[in-house]
């Protein structure tokens, strides 16, 4: 009796394998499945640095309609593409990143679709040329010197050195230059006013906003002509 | 028809005289009470033949080549029929094989059947046990994948340390100073010809041995091996209690033999095979090796080994331990087998099987992998990002950027290979912060090479800012301490009072 049982339970098992597939979890050809949403693309290359949800983490938050709204679609691309600064890393494929040049496009235009509805493109311009560093330090002095103190000065401020030159070696002026427009409401400061000391309806023009950072920009050390 | 078989029969025997042969080895009387505890030495010989059977089917489809083996792997998985099966069941007939041996090897140890005249059984037995372990290592190798990839880059790294030899060592091993196609046929040749063969040549001298000293009996309380007198003992309680091998024996050893096969197929059958993990390209660092189970306690060990003493115990372990199983029986042939009466040989087994039960779960189970995409999925902390300064920032980002979090955790999440860095800047000082970054330290690469002085400054300033509330950074009394930024001047720390 016995042992036709195991001569049954032999051939069952060895038939059940004669008949199955290959077990899904370990064939070689299924490893790990693409990412295929935007999202999946930003929890999977974005969200260390832009944050889990997009509205707060180290690097600017992407979850920003106004920003969304005021960037170019090509712009944002190129950014995400090729880097930007020392700290943002070029992420398509052929600049060594993990992404091709379609999965960033898919993850910029939901980006955009559903971060920036309902956002106001700026004022001012998100990207333009450097204007008077003389004119700027003036608006540095009206508008950020408050909460970031003296340039060149002992006092950091309340919100720390914005022109400390190792801070400065790190951004490039095109994220000086959103910073400046956009502010970091996720932190709390609010680089795009309204200002200490200032009218509450007082803003930064486009001529304003290219100074200071054109200040901003000079305040940084120059080593060998590199520019971040 | 039987008549016709009977007369072949009596014919071949008649010329070649195999039944005289082995019917004496068939019919040999053993103990009577060797009874279930005595089926997983044949086991693993059913298990060893199903490898090599298994194994030359699989050289048949198998392609030795460095260029070509991953894919040979994929093929034999899709296109060849029931490949996968027989990949599986080669795959978890060696876990089997691996596992009965220790099995084999623990029953013996415990019933102290290597003691006179078995000395020499335990012996051989050791070398199989090394010919099993190597078998499986070598196995791994020819998947040619990550873990392949990885478990001889370990391997290889080990090997060169060996004093003086140690790149001679790795270049016989490698087939050259780094892992390629000259590595894979050598290891192929180790696993299909080498290995194999002196398998079974230790396996016949096994047997032999077993043969020649009769398999032991069920130790008894007060029933004491001495040399002297020992064989005339058995062989009188044998030749008076003692039973054929077969069919008596026999038919325990073909059921437990018979049961384990199903668990193995079933195992096959439902698990699948055992890799290929990924393609072995060193330039894909996202990956997590892990070794086959039989070594994943080894992997544990290793890596909780303290950095310093790590490579006089990589190289001094294996050959102590080895020599120390094969010269136990020299040390304590004789007195007492019973294990009640064996309290310091129980205990320390129980230790070390513990031990590598432990070490092989913390093997399955250890974060000591780093997590390879944390510096691009794994957000920093909110708690940690609010309030720090613009530089301070910047170090955050450079934490991800530099692939810190790969090995560092920040509040639980990222990479535990390294300290938990939430509270860093209550540990170490800012001079401390900087010369780790800059020099490394422990299993920390250096990044002095790697960072400008305003990523370092950047994240220094960062983790200086990694403080549980209402603590302040860390100081070396009586130093003077660099801010983290040249907004704010040296500020001198205040000796301590004596």
């Amino acid at each position: 009796m016995s042992r036709t049982f195991l001569l049954v339970a032999s051939l069952v098992v060895v038939t059940c394998g004669a008949c199955g597939q290959i077990p899904l979890q370990q064939s070689a050809s299924t490893s790990e499945a693409p990412v295929v949403t935007w999202k999946g693309l930003y929890a999977q290359n974005c969200s260390g640095c832009h944050g889990a949800d997009g509205s707060i983490g180290g690097a600017r938050p992407l979850r920003d309609a106004s920003y969304l709204a005021s960037v170019s679609r090509n712009g944002l691309i190129d950014i995400v593409r090729r880097g930007q600064g020392v700290l943002m890393p070029a992420m398509d494929v052929s600049q060594g990143g993990a992404i091709s040049s379609e999965q960033i496009a898919q993850l910029v235009d939901g980006m955009m679709s559903d971060w920036g509805q309902g956002g106001k493109p700026h004022v001012v311009a998100w990207a333009g040329e450097l204007g008077s560093p003389q004119a700027g330090h003036a608006v540095y002095a009206a508008t950020c010197q408050s909460c970031h103190g003296l340039p060149d000065g002992v006092a950091a401020g309340t919100r720390g050195s914005v022109t400390d030159p190792n801070y400065l070696r790190l951004v490039s002026n095109q994220a000086l230059r959103s910073a400046v427009i956009f502010g970091r409401s996720d932190l709390g400061g609010l680089c795009n006013g309204p200002y200490p000391g200032q009218p509450a309806s007082r803003t930064l023009s486009s001529s304003e906003v290219a100074d200071v950072v054109a200040f901003l920009a000079s305040k940084r050390p120059n080593f060998g002509g590199h520019t971040p | 028809m039987i008549r016709w078989l009977r007369s072949l029969i009596g014919w071949t025997e008649e010329r070649s005289g195999a039944i005289a042969m082995v019917a004496p080895i068939m019919t040999h009387r053993v103990p009577r009470d060797a009874k279930w505890w005595y089926v997983f030495g044949s086991a693993t010989l059913m298990f060893f033949t199903i490898q090599i059977v298994s194994g030359i089917l699989l050289a048949t489809l198998y392609a030795p080549s460095a260029a070509e083996a991953y894919l040979s792997l994929v093929y034999i998985d899709q296109q060849v029929p029931m490949g996968w099966l027989l990949r599986a069941l080669h795959a978890w007939s060696s876990n089997a094989m691996v596992l009965m041996v220790v099995v084999h090897m623990s029953q013996v140890f415990l019933h102290a059947s290597f003691k006179y005249p078995r000395e020499l059984t335990w012996m051989v037995g050791v070398l199989l046990l090394l010919c099993t372990l190597a078998l499986a290592f070598t196995g791994q190798i020819m998947r040619w994948d990550q873990d392949a990839y990885w478990g001889l880059g370990i391997g290889a790294s080990i090997v060169d340390r060996v004093p003086v030899f140690g790149n001679q060592l790795r270049n016989i091993m490698l087939g050259g100073p780094i892992i390629g196609g000259a590595t894979l046929s050598r290891f192929f040749a180790l696993h299909v010809f080498v290995l194999p063969g002196l398998t079974i040549a230790l396996v016949g001298l096994h047997l032999a041995l077993i043969l020649k000293g009769g398999i032991s009996e069920m130790p008894q309380v007060g029933q004491v091996v001495t040399p002297e007198t020992y064989r005339k003992e058995y062989e009188a309680r044998v030749h008076k209690t003692g039973v054929p091998f077969f069919p008596d024996a026999a038919q325990r050893d073909m059921v437990f033999c018979g049961l384990s096969l199903i668990v193995v197929m079933a195992l096959a059958v439902w698990c699948g095979p055992v890799g290929p993990s990924g393609v072995p390209d060193p330039t894909v660092i996202n990956a997590n090796p892990r070794p086959d189970a039989a070594f994943l306690w080894i992997f544990a060990a290793m890596a909780l080994l303290p950095p310093q003493i790590e490579t006089f115990l990589l190289l001094a372990s294996p050959p102590l331990i080895v020599l120390g199983l094969l010269a136990m029986p020299l040390l304590a042939n004789r007195g007492e087998r019973a294990p009640t009466r064996r309290p310091i040989a129980v205990i320390a087994f129980t230790t070390i099987a513990v031990a590598i039960a432990a070490l092989s779960w913390l093997g399955v189970t250890s974060p000591w992998s780093p997590v390879m995409d944390a510096w691009t999925s794994v957000p920093t902390p909110v708690n940690m990002v609010k309030q720090l300064t613009p530089l301070q920032m910047q170090g955050a980002l450079v934490v991800q950027y530099q692939q810190c979090r790969n090995c560092h955790a920040l509040d639980g999440t990222g990479g535990m290979r390294g300290p938990e860095l939430k509270n860093v800047g209550a540990r170490l000082s800012w001079d401390q912060l900087v010369r780790q970054v800059q020099q490394g330290g422990g299993n920390m690469p250096a990044y002095g090479k790697t960072l400008s002085s305003a990523q370092t400054t950047a994240l220094a300033a960062f983790l200086q800012s990694c403080r549980t509330d209402g603590v302040g950074p860390a100081t070396i009394p009586g130093a003077l301490e660099r801010a983290a930024t040249p907004d704010q001047p040296p500020v001198a720390v205040p000796p301590v009072s004596q």
